[in-house]
Protein backbone atom coordinates (compact mmCIF):
# COMPACT_ATOMS: atom_id res chain seq x y z
CA UNK A 1 0.00 0.00 0.00
CA UNK A 2 0.95 3.40 -0.35
CA UNK A 3 3.54 5.11 -3.11
CA UNK A 4 5.29 1.96 -3.42
CA UNK A 5 2.80 -0.55 -4.02
CA UNK A 6 3.84 -3.75 -2.27
CA UNK A 7 1.49 -6.62 -1.63
CA UNK A 8 1.22 -7.99 1.57
CA UNK A 9 2.99 -10.84 0.69
CA UNK A 10 6.10 -8.81 -0.48
CA UNK A 11 6.35 -6.63 2.44
CA UNK A 12 6.18 -9.86 4.80
CA UNK A 13 8.91 -11.20 3.08
CA UNK A 14 10.70 -7.81 2.83
CA UNK A 15 10.55 -7.92 6.38
CA UNK A 16 11.91 -11.37 7.07
CA UNK A 17 14.50 -10.87 4.52
CA UNK A 18 17.69 -9.21 5.12
CA UNK A 19 18.75 -8.80 1.73
CA UNK A 20 19.59 -5.71 -0.28
CA UNK A 21 15.80 -6.42 -2.12
CA UNK A 22 14.05 -2.81 -2.63
CA UNK A 23 11.30 -3.71 -0.56
CA UNK A 24 13.08 -4.72 2.28
CA UNK A 25 14.78 -1.24 2.03
CA UNK A 26 11.26 0.49 1.96
CA UNK A 27 10.27 -1.76 4.87
CA UNK A 28 13.02 -1.42 7.22
CA UNK A 29 14.03 1.94 5.82
CA UNK A 30 11.02 4.05 5.54
CA UNK A 31 8.29 2.49 6.72
CA UNK A 32 9.16 0.66 9.85
CA UNK A 33 10.88 3.80 11.64
CA UNK A 34 7.52 5.78 10.17
CA UNK A 35 5.62 3.80 12.22
CA UNK A 36 8.21 3.80 15.19
CA UNK A 37 8.65 7.32 15.23
CA UNK A 38 4.93 8.66 14.48
CA UNK A 39 4.06 6.04 17.53
CA UNK A 40 6.54 7.28 19.70
CA UNK A 41 6.31 11.07 18.74
CA UNK A 42 2.35 10.45 19.61
CA UNK A 43 3.13 9.18 23.21
CA UNK A 44 4.84 12.59 23.58
CA UNK A 45 2.29 14.87 22.33
CA UNK A 46 -0.34 12.26 24.48
CA UNK A 47 1.66 12.77 27.70
CA UNK A 48 2.15 16.58 26.86
CA UNK A 49 -1.18 17.32 26.28
CA UNK A 50 -2.44 15.27 29.79
CA UNK A 51 0.05 17.55 31.47
CA UNK A 52 -0.12 20.96 30.28
CA UNK A 53 -3.92 20.75 31.09
CA UNK A 54 -3.44 19.43 34.97
CA UNK A 55 -0.94 22.22 35.27
CA UNK A 56 -2.96 24.91 33.90
CA UNK A 57 -6.49 23.28 34.97
CA UNK A 58 -7.44 23.87 31.89
CA UNK A 59 -9.55 21.21 30.17
CA UNK A 60 -8.67 22.88 26.70
CA UNK A 61 -5.63 23.13 26.63
CA UNK A 62 -3.37 21.73 23.83
CA UNK A 63 0.62 22.09 23.90
CA UNK A 64 0.85 22.36 19.81
CA UNK A 65 -2.14 24.84 19.85
CA UNK A 66 -0.29 27.14 22.62
CA UNK A 67 2.74 27.68 20.63
CA UNK A 68 4.89 25.07 22.94
CA UNK A 69 5.53 23.21 20.14
CA UNK A 70 5.88 26.36 18.02
CA UNK A 71 8.95 26.87 20.18
CA UNK A 72 10.93 24.29 18.68
CA UNK A 73 9.37 24.76 15.09
CA UNK A 74 10.92 28.48 15.17
CA UNK A 75 14.11 26.71 15.74
CA UNK A 76 14.00 23.99 13.17
CA UNK A 77 12.67 27.26 10.54
CA UNK A 78 15.95 28.33 11.29
CA UNK A 79 18.20 25.40 10.71
CA UNK A 80 16.09 24.99 7.26
CA UNK A 81 16.28 28.48 6.45
CA UNK A 82 20.21 27.62 6.68
CA UNK A 83 20.37 30.06 9.68
CA UNK A 84 21.71 27.53 12.25
CA UNK A 85 23.46 24.46 10.93
CA UNK A 86 23.85 21.68 13.48
CA UNK A 87 23.98 17.55 13.32
CA UNK A 88 20.73 15.54 14.42
CA UNK A 89 21.51 15.44 18.40
CA UNK A 90 21.69 19.46 18.69
CA UNK A 91 18.81 19.52 16.46
CA UNK A 92 17.08 17.28 18.81
CA UNK A 93 18.31 18.96 21.97
CA UNK A 94 17.69 22.44 20.06
CA UNK A 95 13.76 21.57 19.65
CA UNK A 96 13.59 20.44 23.35
CA UNK A 97 15.00 23.72 24.68
CA UNK A 98 13.42 25.91 22.20
CA UNK A 99 9.75 24.45 23.55
CA UNK A 100 10.89 24.59 26.82
CA UNK A 101 11.25 28.21 26.61
CA UNK A 102 7.92 28.87 25.41
CA UNK A 103 6.59 26.97 28.08
CA UNK A 104 8.17 28.56 30.42
CA UNK A 105 6.93 31.82 29.38
CA UNK A 106 3.18 30.25 29.37
CA UNK A 107 3.71 29.51 32.68
CA UNK A 108 4.98 33.00 33.87
CA UNK A 109 1.63 34.08 32.44
CA UNK A 110 -1.07 31.75 34.11
CA UNK A 111 1.25 32.66 37.29
CA UNK A 112 0.24 36.25 37.26
CA UNK A 113 -2.97 36.99 39.25
CA UNK A 114 -6.66 36.90 37.44
CA UNK A 115 -5.86 34.74 34.85
CA UNK A 116 -8.78 32.61 34.44
CA UNK A 117 -8.26 29.54 32.09
CA UNK A 118 -10.63 30.89 29.70
CA UNK A 119 -8.47 33.91 29.62
CA UNK A 120 -5.35 31.59 29.43
CA UNK A 121 -6.47 29.53 26.43
CA UNK A 122 -6.90 32.97 24.63
CA UNK A 123 -3.61 33.94 25.30
CA UNK A 124 -2.03 30.80 24.48
CA UNK A 125 -3.93 30.55 20.97
CA UNK A 126 -2.23 34.22 20.54
CA UNK A 127 1.20 32.47 21.47
CA UNK A 128 0.55 29.93 19.53
CA UNK A 129 -0.27 31.73 16.29
CA UNK A 130 2.94 33.98 17.11
CA UNK A 131 5.44 31.04 16.79
CA UNK A 132 3.62 29.49 14.23
CA UNK A 133 4.05 33.08 11.78
CA UNK A 134 7.74 33.59 12.97
CA UNK A 135 8.50 30.49 12.09
CA UNK A 136 7.07 30.89 8.51
CA UNK A 137 8.84 34.14 8.43
CA UNK A 138 11.94 32.81 8.92
CA UNK A 139 11.50 29.78 6.30
CA UNK A 140 10.28 32.53 3.83
CA UNK A 141 13.38 34.30 4.19
CA UNK A 142 15.34 31.48 3.80
CA UNK A 143 13.48 30.15 0.54
CA UNK A 144 12.94 27.17 1.76
CA UNK A 145 10.94 24.32 -0.25
CA UNK A 146 7.28 24.74 0.20
CA UNK A 147 7.12 20.81 1.30
CA UNK A 148 9.32 21.22 4.10
CA UNK A 149 6.95 24.32 4.91
CA UNK A 150 4.24 22.51 5.12
CA UNK A 151 5.68 19.76 7.39
CA UNK A 152 6.98 22.03 9.89
CA UNK A 153 3.80 23.62 10.48
CA UNK A 154 1.07 20.90 9.80
CA UNK A 155 3.13 17.81 10.42
CA UNK A 156 4.60 15.38 8.49
CA UNK A 157 6.63 12.16 9.50
CA UNK A 158 7.99 11.20 5.86
CA UNK A 159 11.77 12.16 7.41
CA UNK A 160 11.62 9.33 9.96
CA UNK A 161 14.87 7.57 10.49
CA UNK A 162 16.05 5.14 13.33
CA UNK A 163 17.98 7.89 14.84
CA UNK A 164 14.73 10.07 15.65
CA UNK A 165 13.44 6.73 17.25
CA UNK A 166 16.26 6.35 19.93
CA UNK A 167 16.09 10.12 20.53
CA UNK A 168 12.39 10.27 20.76
CA UNK A 169 12.34 6.64 23.08
CA UNK A 170 14.71 8.68 25.41
CA UNK A 171 12.65 11.69 26.03
CA UNK A 172 9.20 9.66 26.40
CA UNK A 173 11.45 7.74 29.11
CA UNK A 174 12.21 11.31 30.68
CA UNK A 175 8.54 12.32 30.36
CA UNK A 176 7.14 9.26 31.69
CA UNK A 177 9.08 8.96 34.84
CA UNK A 178 9.05 12.72 35.74
CA UNK A 179 5.24 12.62 35.39
CA UNK A 180 5.34 9.87 37.61
CA UNK A 181 7.28 12.16 40.12
CA UNK A 182 5.36 15.29 39.93
CA UNK A 183 1.89 13.08 40.01
CA UNK A 184 1.00 13.73 43.52
CA UNK A 185 1.27 17.43 43.84
CA UNK A 186 -0.98 17.38 40.51
CA UNK A 187 -4.25 17.02 43.06
CA UNK A 188 -3.43 20.29 45.36
CA UNK A 189 -2.88 22.52 42.24
CA UNK A 190 -6.11 21.24 40.83
CA UNK A 191 -7.91 23.48 43.80
CA UNK A 192 -6.60 26.51 42.51
CA UNK A 193 -3.32 28.35 44.30
CA UNK A 194 -4.79 29.64 47.38
CA UNK A 195 -6.01 26.29 48.18
CA UNK A 196 -2.96 24.30 46.82
CA UNK A 197 -0.53 26.52 49.03
CA UNK A 198 -2.87 25.71 52.37
CA UNK A 199 -2.33 22.12 51.46
CA UNK A 200 2.06 22.47 51.92
CA UNK A 201 2.17 22.21 47.67
CA UNK A 202 3.53 25.45 45.91
CA UNK A 203 1.34 25.67 42.56
CA UNK A 204 4.30 28.07 40.86
CA UNK A 205 7.08 25.89 42.00
CA UNK A 206 4.93 22.78 40.11
CA UNK A 207 3.88 24.70 37.39
CA UNK A 208 7.32 25.41 36.30
CA UNK A 209 8.28 22.01 36.50
CA UNK A 210 5.61 20.51 34.56
CA UNK A 211 5.69 23.14 31.65
CA UNK A 212 9.50 22.43 31.46
CA UNK A 213 8.66 18.51 31.24
CA UNK A 214 5.83 19.97 28.54
CA UNK A 215 8.31 21.65 27.22
CA UNK A 216 11.11 18.57 26.42
CA UNK A 217 8.26 16.15 24.96
CA UNK A 218 6.68 19.03 22.92
CA UNK A 219 10.01 19.44 21.57
CA UNK A 220 10.31 15.99 20.40
CA UNK A 221 7.51 15.45 18.95
CA UNK A 222 7.98 18.65 16.96
CA UNK A 223 11.14 17.71 16.02
CA UNK A 224 10.57 14.58 14.79
CA UNK A 225 7.03 15.90 13.05
CA UNK A 226 6.51 18.70 12.90
CA UNK A 227 3.48 20.55 14.69
CA UNK A 228 0.72 18.49 14.85
CA UNK A 229 -2.01 20.06 16.73
CA UNK A 230 -5.01 18.52 19.26
CA UNK A 231 -3.42 15.35 19.63
CA UNK A 232 -2.45 16.34 23.47
CA UNK A 233 -5.70 18.10 23.14
CA UNK A 234 -7.93 14.74 22.49
CA UNK A 235 -5.81 11.45 24.26
CA UNK A 236 -6.17 12.93 27.73
CA UNK A 237 -10.35 13.44 26.96
CA UNK A 238 -10.02 9.72 25.84
CA UNK A 239 -8.27 8.21 28.09
CA UNK A 240 -10.66 10.03 30.98
CA UNK A 241 -13.31 8.28 29.23
CA UNK A 242 -11.82 4.71 29.12
CA UNK A 243 -9.59 4.09 32.15
CA UNK A 244 -10.72 7.09 34.68
CA UNK A 245 -9.40 9.77 36.29
CA UNK A 246 -6.71 8.44 38.67
CA UNK A 247 -3.48 10.40 37.74
CA UNK A 248 -1.16 6.95 36.91
CA UNK A 249 -3.91 5.85 34.76
CA UNK A 250 -4.09 9.16 32.98
CA UNK A 251 -0.42 9.49 32.49
CA UNK A 252 -0.11 6.31 30.63
CA UNK A 253 -3.51 6.04 28.98
CA UNK A 254 -2.84 9.73 27.69
CA UNK A 255 0.57 8.51 26.65
CA UNK A 256 -0.84 5.52 24.48
CA UNK A 257 -4.33 6.84 23.43
CA UNK A 258 -1.83 10.12 21.83
CA UNK A 259 0.65 7.16 20.08
CA UNK A 260 -2.02 5.12 18.65
CA UNK A 261 -4.35 8.68 17.06
CA UNK A 262 -0.65 9.84 15.67
CA UNK A 263 -0.48 6.57 13.65
CA UNK A 264 -3.68 6.38 12.40
CA UNK A 265 -3.96 9.91 11.37
CA UNK A 266 -0.03 9.38 9.75
CA UNK A 267 -1.20 5.88 8.04
CA UNK A 268 -5.06 7.67 6.87
CA UNK A 269 -2.97 10.84 5.74
CA UNK A 270 -0.38 8.50 3.80
CA UNK A 271 -3.18 6.29 2.27
CA UNK A 272 -6.18 8.07 1.81
CA UNK A 273 -5.22 9.83 -1.45
CA UNK A 274 -1.98 7.72 -2.05
CA UNK A 275 -0.09 8.52 -4.29
CA UNK A 276 -0.63 11.74 -2.74
CA UNK A 277 0.39 12.51 1.32
CA UNK A 278 -1.31 15.19 2.97
CA UNK A 279 0.19 16.42 6.14
CA UNK A 280 -0.76 14.64 9.39
CA UNK A 281 -1.93 17.19 11.48
CA UNK A 282 -4.75 18.31 8.83
CA UNK A 283 -6.23 14.64 9.89
CA UNK A 284 -5.74 15.33 13.54
CA UNK A 285 -7.04 19.08 13.08
CA UNK A 286 -10.65 17.39 11.67
CA UNK A 287 -10.98 15.13 14.40
CA UNK A 288 -9.71 17.70 16.83
CA UNK A 289 -11.45 20.90 15.91
CA UNK A 290 -15.10 19.71 16.17
CA UNK A 291 -13.95 17.93 20.00
CA UNK A 292 -12.93 21.64 21.02
CA UNK A 293 -16.19 23.22 20.14
CA UNK A 294 -17.95 20.59 22.14
CA UNK A 295 -15.71 20.50 24.65
CA UNK A 296 -16.30 24.28 25.50
CA UNK A 297 -20.18 23.95 24.79
CA UNK A 298 -20.25 21.72 27.36
CA UNK A 299 -17.71 24.02 29.87
CA UNK A 300 -19.78 25.59 32.56
CA UNK B 1 -8.30 29.61 72.52
CA UNK B 2 -8.32 32.89 71.56
CA UNK B 3 -8.05 35.49 68.47
CA UNK B 4 -7.10 38.90 68.91
CA UNK B 5 -6.55 41.54 66.24
CA UNK B 6 -5.05 44.81 67.94
CA UNK B 7 -5.59 48.05 66.38
CA UNK B 8 -4.70 46.71 62.73
CA UNK B 9 -4.20 48.94 59.84
CA UNK B 10 -3.66 48.53 56.23
CA UNK B 11 -2.62 50.91 53.51
CA UNK B 12 -2.15 49.02 49.90
CA UNK B 13 -1.51 51.38 47.44
CA UNK B 14 -1.81 54.77 49.17
CA UNK B 15 -5.72 54.03 50.30
CA UNK B 16 -6.04 52.82 53.86
CA UNK B 17 -8.16 49.82 53.45
CA UNK B 18 -7.94 49.09 57.21
CA UNK B 19 -8.04 52.04 60.03
CA UNK B 20 -7.02 50.37 63.30
CA UNK B 21 -9.35 47.85 63.93
CA UNK B 22 -9.24 45.60 67.25
CA UNK B 23 -12.09 42.84 68.22
CA UNK B 24 -11.36 39.31 70.00
CA UNK B 25 -13.09 36.40 68.93
CA UNK B 26 -13.36 33.27 71.45
CA UNK B 27 -12.92 29.44 70.58
CA UNK B 28 -15.57 27.54 69.00
CA UNK B 29 -18.03 29.70 67.92
CA UNK B 30 -19.49 31.43 64.91
CA UNK B 31 -18.82 35.09 64.07
CA UNK B 32 -20.03 37.03 60.81
CA UNK B 33 -18.02 39.98 59.65
CA UNK B 34 -20.24 42.01 58.17
CA UNK B 35 -20.30 45.30 55.82
CA UNK B 36 -20.69 46.78 52.85
CA UNK B 37 -18.63 46.00 49.38
CA UNK B 38 -15.14 47.40 49.26
CA UNK B 39 -14.88 47.99 53.44
CA UNK B 40 -12.38 45.64 54.18
CA UNK B 41 -13.59 42.38 55.07
CA UNK B 42 -11.77 40.65 53.05
CA UNK B 43 -8.41 42.43 54.01
CA UNK B 44 -9.25 41.19 57.41
CA UNK B 45 -9.25 37.23 56.56
CA UNK B 46 -6.18 37.80 54.39
CA UNK B 47 -4.65 39.40 56.94
CA UNK B 48 -5.37 36.96 59.55
CA UNK B 49 -4.53 34.08 56.99
CA UNK B 50 -1.36 36.06 56.56
CA UNK B 51 -1.94 36.06 53.00
CA UNK B 52 -1.54 39.91 53.26
CA UNK B 53 1.78 40.85 55.85
CA UNK B 54 2.11 44.67 54.74
CA UNK B 55 -0.30 45.47 58.03
CA UNK B 56 0.35 47.18 60.92
CA UNK B 57 -0.86 46.03 64.28
CA UNK B 58 -1.24 42.95 65.84
CA UNK B 59 -2.95 39.57 65.44
CA UNK B 60 -2.37 35.96 67.53
CA UNK B 61 -0.34 34.48 66.14
CA UNK B 62 -1.51 31.64 64.47
CA UNK B 63 0.25 28.79 63.09
CA UNK B 64 -0.44 29.09 59.23
CA UNK B 65 -1.40 25.17 60.39
CA UNK B 66 -4.00 25.92 62.37
CA UNK B 67 -6.22 28.41 59.79
CA UNK B 68 -8.34 26.49 56.61
CA UNK B 69 -9.26 29.73 55.13
CA UNK B 70 -11.64 29.44 51.61
CA UNK B 71 -11.60 32.47 49.37
CA UNK B 72 -14.26 34.16 47.64
CA UNK B 73 -15.06 32.62 44.10
CA UNK B 74 -13.38 29.46 44.09
CA UNK B 75 -13.41 28.19 40.78
CA UNK B 76 -14.29 24.25 40.31
CA UNK B 77 -11.70 22.25 40.14
CA UNK B 78 -11.27 20.42 36.66
CA UNK B 79 -11.94 16.84 36.67
CA UNK B 80 -12.48 16.27 40.35
CA UNK B 81 -15.68 14.56 41.82
CA UNK B 82 -17.03 15.70 45.43
CA UNK B 83 -15.44 13.19 47.18
CA UNK B 84 -12.09 13.58 45.41
CA UNK B 85 -12.48 17.53 46.78
CA UNK B 86 -13.19 16.64 50.20
CA UNK B 87 -10.77 13.93 50.36
CA UNK B 88 -8.17 16.32 49.30
CA UNK B 89 -8.32 18.02 52.69
CA UNK B 90 -6.52 15.42 54.22
CA UNK B 91 -3.90 15.77 51.56
CA UNK B 92 -0.34 15.02 53.79
CA UNK B 93 -1.77 13.72 56.69
CA UNK B 94 -0.80 10.95 58.40
CA UNK B 95 -3.98 8.89 58.37
CA UNK B 96 -4.16 5.48 56.54
CA UNK B 97 -5.85 5.74 53.41
CA UNK B 98 -8.73 3.87 55.36
CA UNK B 99 -9.43 5.96 57.98
CA UNK B 100 -8.97 8.82 55.27
CA UNK B 101 -12.04 7.19 53.58
CA UNK B 102 -14.03 6.67 56.50
CA UNK B 103 -13.05 10.18 58.27
CA UNK B 104 -13.78 11.86 53.99
CA UNK B 105 -17.61 10.05 53.94
CA UNK B 106 -18.24 11.30 57.68
CA UNK B 107 -17.95 14.63 56.76
CA UNK B 108 -19.77 14.17 53.58
CA UNK B 109 -22.65 13.47 55.64
CA UNK B 110 -21.78 16.00 57.97
CA UNK B 111 -22.39 18.59 55.34
CA UNK B 112 -25.07 16.45 53.34
CA UNK B 113 -23.39 15.98 50.42
CA UNK B 114 -22.89 12.32 50.65
CA UNK B 115 -25.87 11.61 48.39
CA UNK B 116 -23.70 13.49 45.42
CA UNK B 117 -20.26 12.31 45.92
CA UNK B 118 -19.61 10.71 43.09
CA UNK B 119 -21.10 13.43 40.85
CA UNK B 120 -18.29 15.92 39.20
CA UNK B 121 -17.53 19.49 40.76
CA UNK B 122 -18.48 21.15 37.62
CA UNK B 123 -21.96 19.35 37.63
CA UNK B 124 -23.15 20.31 41.04
CA UNK B 125 -25.22 23.56 42.35
CA UNK B 126 -23.52 26.90 44.22
CA UNK B 127 -25.07 25.85 47.21
CA UNK B 128 -23.66 22.27 47.53
CA UNK B 129 -20.50 23.23 46.04
CA UNK B 130 -20.20 25.58 49.02
CA UNK B 131 -21.15 22.55 51.39
CA UNK B 132 -18.17 20.47 49.51
CA UNK B 133 -16.23 22.73 49.94
CA UNK B 134 -17.11 23.34 53.78
CA UNK B 135 -16.45 19.27 53.77
CA UNK B 136 -13.06 20.03 52.53
CA UNK B 137 -12.01 22.59 54.99
CA UNK B 138 -13.02 20.66 58.29
CA UNK B 139 -10.91 18.06 56.66
CA UNK B 140 -7.99 20.06 56.98
CA UNK B 141 -8.76 19.68 60.49
CA UNK B 142 -7.65 22.63 61.98
CA UNK B 143 -9.34 24.89 65.03
CA UNK B 144 -9.93 28.11 62.56
CA UNK B 145 -12.43 27.76 59.63
CA UNK B 146 -12.61 31.19 57.57
CA UNK B 147 -15.08 31.63 54.78
CA UNK B 148 -15.42 34.72 52.14
CA UNK B 149 -18.67 35.23 51.02
CA UNK B 150 -19.76 31.78 50.98
CA UNK B 151 -23.58 32.53 49.98
CA UNK B 152 -23.04 34.76 46.85
CA UNK B 153 -25.20 32.71 43.76
CA UNK B 154 -26.91 30.54 46.32
CA UNK B 155 -30.79 30.59 46.85
CA UNK B 156 -31.95 31.74 50.37
CA UNK B 157 -33.36 28.32 51.30
CA UNK B 158 -29.87 26.77 50.50
CA UNK B 159 -28.42 29.90 52.43
CA UNK B 160 -30.72 29.14 55.65
CA UNK B 161 -29.40 25.29 55.30
CA UNK B 162 -25.96 26.35 55.25
CA UNK B 163 -26.01 28.73 58.56
CA UNK B 164 -27.90 25.79 60.34
CA UNK B 165 -24.85 23.59 58.98
CA UNK B 166 -22.30 26.44 60.02
CA UNK B 167 -23.99 26.63 63.62
CA UNK B 168 -24.23 22.67 63.92
CA UNK B 169 -20.50 22.43 63.36
CA UNK B 170 -19.33 25.83 65.70
CA UNK B 171 -19.26 23.76 68.80
CA UNK B 172 -16.07 22.36 67.91
CA UNK B 173 -14.32 24.79 65.58
CA UNK B 174 -14.06 28.28 65.80
CA UNK B 175 -15.78 29.65 62.24
CA UNK B 176 -15.52 33.22 61.18
CA UNK B 177 -17.61 33.80 58.01
CA UNK B 178 -17.63 37.09 55.57
CA UNK B 179 -21.01 38.03 54.82
CA UNK B 180 -23.44 40.51 52.71
CA UNK B 181 -25.90 38.39 54.62
CA UNK B 182 -27.28 40.78 57.45
CA UNK B 183 -30.38 38.91 58.50
CA UNK B 184 -29.12 35.72 58.12
CA UNK B 185 -26.07 36.36 60.07
CA UNK B 186 -28.27 38.05 63.11
CA UNK B 187 -30.25 35.25 63.05
CA UNK B 188 -27.16 32.57 63.36
CA UNK B 189 -24.53 34.44 64.29
CA UNK B 190 -23.36 34.36 68.08
CA UNK B 191 -20.93 37.63 67.35
CA UNK B 192 -21.54 39.98 64.83
CA UNK B 193 -18.51 42.37 63.77
CA UNK B 194 -19.46 44.91 61.49
CA UNK B 195 -17.25 47.20 59.47
CA UNK B 196 -17.33 50.31 57.31
CA UNK B 197 -14.70 51.85 55.71
CA UNK B 198 -12.13 50.24 56.85
CA UNK B 199 -13.64 50.75 60.50
CA UNK B 200 -15.09 49.11 63.05
CA UNK B 201 -18.35 50.60 64.00
CA UNK B 202 -20.00 47.78 65.50
CA UNK B 203 -19.17 44.38 67.61
CA UNK B 204 -20.83 42.36 69.87
CA UNK B 205 -24.12 39.64 70.22
CA UNK B 206 -26.36 39.72 67.22
CA UNK B 207 -29.24 40.99 69.57
CA UNK B 208 -27.91 44.44 70.26
CA UNK B 209 -26.75 44.86 66.73
CA UNK B 210 -28.73 47.41 65.27
CA UNK B 211 -29.23 47.58 61.42
CA UNK B 212 -29.45 51.42 60.98
CA UNK B 213 -25.54 51.73 62.31
CA UNK B 214 -24.47 50.78 58.55
CA UNK B 215 -26.87 53.74 56.84
CA UNK B 216 -24.49 56.42 58.67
Amino acid sequence: MGTADNTFKETISGLLNFDDSIVHTIVWHIRLPRVAVSLLAGGCLGLAGALVQLSTRCELSDPNLFGIGGGAAIFLASVYAGLISCPQLVLWIGCLGSSVIIGLILCSIISSPDVSPIKFVIMGIAVGALTVSIGISIVSYGRVFPIQLIGLVAGSFTASNWDMFWYLLITLGVGITGANLLSKSFYPVMLGDVLSKSLGVDPIRQRYLTMSLVGVLTGASVYAGGIIAFVGLIAPHISRKLFGNSLPHLILGSTILGALVTLCSDQISRLLFAPTEFPVGMTTTIVGAPLIIYLALKMK
Amino acid sequence: MKLVVDNLSLTMDGINILKGISFEITGNSLTCIIGPNGSGKTSILKSISKQITEYSGSITDFHNSEISYLPQNLAAPPFLNVYDVVSLGFYGSSLSDKEKLESTMNLLKICGVSSIKDRSFNDISAGEKQRSWLAFALAQSKDVVMMDEPFAEIDLLSREKFFDLLRAISSEKTLIIVTHEIDLAVKYAEHIICIKEGRKIFDGTPSNFDKSCLRL
